[in-house]
């Protein structure tokens, strides 16, 4: 529920790609597009001033070289000086004007040069005609009037604009390369450390390790993290062994290393609901030492662990493979017996136990002495179908087994 | 282009640009197809487009021979620019005598044997030389007067131009080149 939730925040986020792409792109775009508007106009101001001082230039030396026609009143000069000028120079007509204000339309275009109404209307807004007096010393002979026809610079802004537009795409297609070359270098690395993060979280590998970068800072952050790995690594398999000595430790009898009394509750439990299950007989044998307090009391503790273990030990080789051993007191041992084939059969393992069980023992100090055990069983589910039942029966049966052993022994002693 | 006034306000008036003419209170037009005072304009406009050395700027006009149409221009002050020009009749007789003081020849029609060394004279002084008629204007003055499609023009004679002591505006030679091309 709870990775749920965060990975559907995670989901939600911009992703590290959308973010550089926005802001690089945004940021790249809008400065390329503020120079290439700023350029672009001002270039487009200088080309009309341009245009205009050039249309006076031409004016200027037009009006030089026709003064002397003017002055003589030889129209046919003029159109032929004028011919020779103005075609080239972008000039849409060529005026003059008297000083009695007549006029003259010297020269214009050729039709098939002229623009269209349209564009000339647009260029006469940002385009005025110039004048230029011819004068032949200081005697105004009359005004030169030229008008533009702007074909020129029409075909200077179109392709001016084109290659702005073009620039335009070639800059953002390049900051696009970049940017994906960036975005590639920074996030894979970056999503690579997320997908071993998750790994490592849900599969418990501490042995994944992130590969390297080409990024300085996320090199460092990779060795960084592998080292955490590392110890991570080494953390875990700490604990396992930590855990596996505490659980052997809380199912086990330190002394003997049989299983101890937790752990066969544990065990015996589960047998008897698998049994009822399953519809199967199970045995407990309950064993006690017999004079074991006498022996402690006699030989000391030490001797009484030594006598614990042989104890343990003889149980163990008497009992079958399947069976489960484990020390329940000071010197009470529980048998459970799984798989029986008959009632017999437990009388037969509780004869053989008591065989390996009951003999002398060398103790460390050379000393034999006798050791022998009461044993006492319960079976389910004729004799109970509770642990405690079974237990609490087993153990009155070898409490019963103990008496009649010291009557015996009473018996055999008073003969 | 230029104007016409008393010549008595000439003086007065010499900065600016205009032609003052003295004449009576009508002058008489010729009966050819242009006039006496087409020729004194033209010959003024000339003058106007033309440049003597030391920035002479006081012309003696000599009329020379028979002429037609220089009824303007004899015993008469004329202005253009800031020329001042002052016309008079030459006695065939004594052109040679005369001409260090011209600066302005107008040739009519003339009777000399030796016009050849009157122009070879010519042409090592300062002075200006226009024909009043010289349909082909390959020899003698530098312009020649020209009249075409109802207009009076000139003609030049580029080999007496380049050999001429005076400088004449190239927008000139322009006009009367192209006459030649005719």
């Amino acid at each position: 529920m709870s990775k749920n939730h965060v990975n559907q925040q995670a989901s939600d986020l911009p992703s590290l790609k959308s973010l550089y792409n926005r802001s690089s792109l945004t940021a790249i775009l809008l400065s390329v597009l503020m120079v290439g508007v700023v350029m672009a106009s001002l270039g487009v101001s200088k080309l009309l001033t341009m245009a205009q001082m050039n249309l006076t230039l031409v004016a200027r030396s037009a009006s030089v070289a026709i003064e002397v026609a003017v002055y003589f009143d030889d129209r046919e000069i003029i159109q032929e000086q004028l011919a020779q000028l103005l075609p080239g120079a972008d000039v849409q007509k060529a005026l003059l004007v008297y000083p009695d204000h007549s006029e003259y339309e010297a020269w214009h275009i050729e039709e098939g040069n002229q623009l269209t109404r349209v564009k000339q209307q647009l260029l006469q807004r940002f385009l005025k005609p110039v004048s230029a007096n011819v004068s032949f010393q200081n005697e105004q002979l009359a005004t030169l009037k030229l008008w533009h026809n702007g074909e020129q610079i029409l075909r200077f802004l179109m392709t001016g604009s084109m290659a702005l537009i073009v620039s335009l795409l070639t800059t953002a297609l390049v900051i696009l390369l970049v940017t994906r070359r960036l975005h590639e270098l920074l996030s894979r690395p970056l999503l690579e450390l997320a997908s071993v993060t998750a790994r490592v979280r849900t599969e418990r590998d501490f042995s994944l390790r992130v590969s390297r970068s080409k990024i300085a800072e996320i090199d460092s952050l990779r060795v960084d993290f592998n080292a955490l790995l590392d110890e991570l690594g080494q953390w875990q398999g700490t604990m396992e062994s930590i855990n596996q000595h505490l659980q052997y430790h809380a199912n086990h009898d330190a002394l003997t290393g049989l299983a101890n009394r937790f752990f066969f509750e544990k065990t015996f439990q589960r047998g008897i609901e698998h049994a009822e299950k399953n519809q199967y007989e199970l045995a407990i044998l309950y064993l006690d030492g017999n004079d074991f307090k006498l022996i402690n009391d006699t030989y000391g503790h030490a001797t009484g662990d030594e006598v614990l273990k042989v104890m343990s030990q003889r149980i163990k080789s008497a009992i079958r493979e399947t069976d489960l051993v484990a020390r329940v007191g000071g010197d009470e041992f529980c048998v459970l017996l799984n798989h029986l084939s008959d009632t017999d059969e437990v009388l037969a393992l509780q004869r053989e136990i008591a065989m390996a069980v009951n003999g002398p023992m060398t103790l460390s100090s050379q000393e034999v002495i006798d050791i022998s055990m009461s044993i006492g069983s319960a079976r389910y589910p004729k004799d109970g179908k509770t642990l405690d039942a079974l237990l609490h029966a087993a153990d009155y049966a070898m409490y019963q087994a103990k008496q009649h052993e010291k009557n015996h022994k009473k018996h055999y002693h008073a003969d | 282009m230029f104007k016409i006034y008393g010549c008595f306000v000439n003086i007065l008036t010499s900065f600016s640009v205009g032609l003052l003419l003295l004449l009576s209170a009508s002058f008489s037009i010729a009966d050819d197809e242009y006039s006496s005072y087409e020729v004194a304009e033209l010959i003024l406009g000339i003058i106007h487009f033309t440049r003597w050395p030391d920035d002479q700027n006081e012309l003696q006009l000599c009329i020379l021979g028979q002429t037609d149409h220089a009824d303007l221009l004899s015993n008469n002050q004329l202005a253009v620019g800031k020329f001042v020009v002052d016309g008079r009749v030459v006695e065939e007789s004594e052109v040679f005598q005369q001409l260090n003081s011209c600066q302005v020849f107008f040739f009519g029609k003339m009777s000399l044997d030796n016009t050849h060394q009157l122009y070879t004279q010519l042409y090592s002084n300062p002075v200006l030389t226009i024909d009043e008629m010289n349909d082909a204007c390959r020899v003698g003055g530098m312009f020649c007067l020209h009249y075409y499609d109802n207009k009076l023009g000139f003609k030049v004679n580029l080999d007496a131009i380049g050999r001429s002591q005076v400088r004449v505006h190239p927008g000139v030679l322009r006009l009367g080149q192209r006459r030649l091309s005719e």
